[in-house]
């Protein structure tokens, strides 16, 4: 049981560590962006660097952030049928989901630690600003081993227990995940 | 690909999430196609799905959004919109549609408007005699007007999946059907209000008025400022976006004074979480569209709309209604990604304007929001409104009608959503 307990914990710094990541990349492209607006908006021209440095972050933040909404329990799922059957056969659909789930984790981080080798000895995210894609593609298997780490938290992941109460407080801030 | 169509059915219907269903039935489908090389496709397809350029754009509309919410916005264009319709009967039912008119502007998730707007006007409208029920239908109905006038996190999200339409024409194309919507909606509350008697509000004075409209007034640009910059041709949609963020940034801390660091980190969570829901449907929508592609199912689809009927008007409908039929059990973002796919290449190759299908099915899937058995919006309101939702869905029947106006006239006359954008080519 302390083994579960320790790595529920791990999930939750992993997916505060997410948050700061993501946050981080947010206000890097904001900052990029701006610039990028101000310089048009002075001298009708455009930077020809901000285009391709904003794009460094993007994978990071598309992929790592999808792993923030899975922990966070977002609104993603179909599950207006499972909601009507027994108990029993909704935990049951509960346990085929999680497999589901950790089955694509595992050929993310499979699949992508492929893509993240074949990154290395080939592209670039840009010939502008010389940053090796490398760097952007080691996102895909760590998305998938995040994910998987994640499934810890069992149920708690699935929809099939939310209640709407917790979708309107997702949807007004009052979500546990947004007190910290 | 029967194998892939089985597995998308089974998962979906047992709860599984959305997004990762998309991404299995894609391997599905294209392990059949290919054998079992082509599993990998699932690491590219997924990096490329949210490599898009465009979809910076993304988070920065949502932390817009949530800045100006967090800054006490809502409440300003309550007062402003107030101070416009007080003194007509059933006010606060009509003030409901134009703040989300406004609100839309902002943010562009029908979600975030019933919240926002619900969690203030609906006591209003219960103290002072509406029928809750009522409360939550019109809060609901109104709120799905957000994703349909620009800016919109769905229109990007279109754009994004299927890239012969811009971001620019949907947004601009989402003008006219979005007002539509709002006047429909309007017509139907003042015919609701005059029956059943709703009350007026107290006058306000015309120096309240115009502080509440000086109030209101530098959260009111965020729209201008974007829309103007992306339609003017002076700057992308990802550069406006950005600068919108800042800008509210700017007036939360500088002008209401009322945004603190505290209530900025929370902003960035929500943004963060909120757009890993939209980027997970990305990354997996990808994965499921590279097999969409190769298996031929957009051509059997538009066989098969052909062959029930040659009327144009006729295919429209029948493809709105089963639009519907889907957003009544799966929300707008799934939806969109799931179906656009496969249904745009189709209605394309019988002869329809790319972008007239873009905003029709948009329009259709975002009515769907407010639809039973899952009306996301709807069942928020609800909630918010402490009634039973079979009750809220009742209240909303006459504004069904209203919709339904809506896509029949959008469906018969394309210019609707064709005419703004084709001024700016």
């Amino acid at each position: 049981m302390s083994v579960l307990k320790t790595a529920r914990q791990l999930s939750a710094i992993v997916n505060q560590a997410a948050i700061v990541i993501c946050v981080v990349c947010v206000l890097s492209m904001l900052a990029i962006s701006f610039i990028g607006f101000l310089y048009t908006l002075v001298t009708g021209g455009a930077l020809s660097w901000t285009y391709s440095l904003a794009r460094v972050f993007l994978p990071w933040i598309g992929l790592i952030s999808l792993t923030i909404a899975l922990y966070s329990g977002e609104h993603i799922a179909m599950t207006l049928i499972v909601k009507l059957l027994p108990a029993p056969l909704v935990r049951l659909t509960a346990i085929v989901c999680l497999g589901v789930i950790a089955l694509f984790a595992v050929m993310l981080m499979w699949y992508g630690w492929e893509f993240f080798t074949n990154a290395r000895q080939t592209y670039m995210v840009s010939h502008m600003i010389q940053i090796p894609q490398y760097y952007t593609a080691i996102a895909v298997p760590l998305t998938g081993a995040i994910t998987l780490l994640h499934l810890v938290n069992g149920f708690a992941l699935l929809e099939h227990y939310v209640t709407l109460e917790d979708v309107v407080d997702g949807a007004t801030g009052e979500h546990p995940e947004n007190q910290q | 690909m029967t194998f892939a169509i089985v597995a998308f059915v089974v998962l979906l219907l047992i709860g599984v999430p959305v997004a990762v269903v998309m991404a299995m039935a894609g391997v599905a489908g294209s392990y059949a196609l290919g054998g079992e090389r082509m599993i990998g496709i699932i690491a590219d397809r997924m990096f490329s799905g949210v490599s898009g350029y465009m979809l910076i754009a993304i988070p920065y509309f949502i932390l817009t959004a949530e800045l100006m919410n967090q800054g006490g916005l809502t409440q300003k264009l309550i007062t402003f919109n107030n101070a416009l319709l007080g003194r007509v009967r059933g006010a606060l039912s009509h003030v409901n549609i134009t703040v989300s008119v406004f609100f839309a502007g902002l943010t562009g998730a029908a979600i975030t408007d019933t919240v926002a707007i619900g969690k203030i006007l609906i006591p209003a409208m219960k103290k002072q005699g509406y029928d809750a029920s009522y409360a939550a239908a019109i809060t609901a109905c109104s709120s799905i007007i957000g994703p349909i006038i620009p800016p919109s996190v769905v229109m990007v999200v279109y754009a994004t999946i299927l890239r012969d339409t811009s971001v620019l024409d949907l947004f601009a194309g989402g003008i006219i059907p979005g007002l539509l919507m709002a006047l429909s909606l309007l017509v139907m509350s003042f015919a609701l209000s005059w029956v059943r008697n709703y009350p007026k509000q107290e006058a306000i004075a015309l120096g309240a008025a115009l502080a509440a409209f000086m109030a209101a007034l530098p959260a009111l640009a965020v729209p201008v400022i974007i829309l103007g910059g992306i339609l003017s041709g002076m700057t992308t949609v990802t550069e406006a976006s950005g600068f919108a963020a800042v800008y509210a940034m700017a007036i939360g801390f500088l002008f209401y004074r009322n945004l603190t660091w505290k209530k900025v980190w929370h902003s960035l969570v929500v943004t963060v979480r909120f757009s890993g829901v939209v980027f997970f449907l990305l990354a997996a929508s990808a994965v499921l569209s590279w097999f969409v592609t190769r298996s031929g199912i957009a051509r059997d689809a538009a066989a098969m709309i052909a062959s029930v009927t040659d009327y144009a008007f006729l295919q429209l409908m029948l493809v709105s209604l089963l639009l519907i039929l889907i957003g009544t059990v799966i929300d707008v973002l799934p939806a969109l990604v799931v179906v656009a796919p496969v249904l745009v290449p189709a209605l394309v190759s019988l002869g329809f304007d790319p972008l007239h299908i873009a905003i029709l099915m948009i329009v259709t899937l975002n009515v769907a929001n407010v639809t039973p058995p899952v009306g996301m919006s709807l069942m928020t309101a609800a909630w918010i409104a402490r009634v039973p939702y079979e009750r809220a869905i009742v209240a909303s029947l006459p504004f069904y009608l209203s919709f339904f106006a809506v896509i029949v006239l959008l469906a018969l006359f394309p210019g609707l959503s064709t005419w703004i954008p084709s001024l700016l080519h």
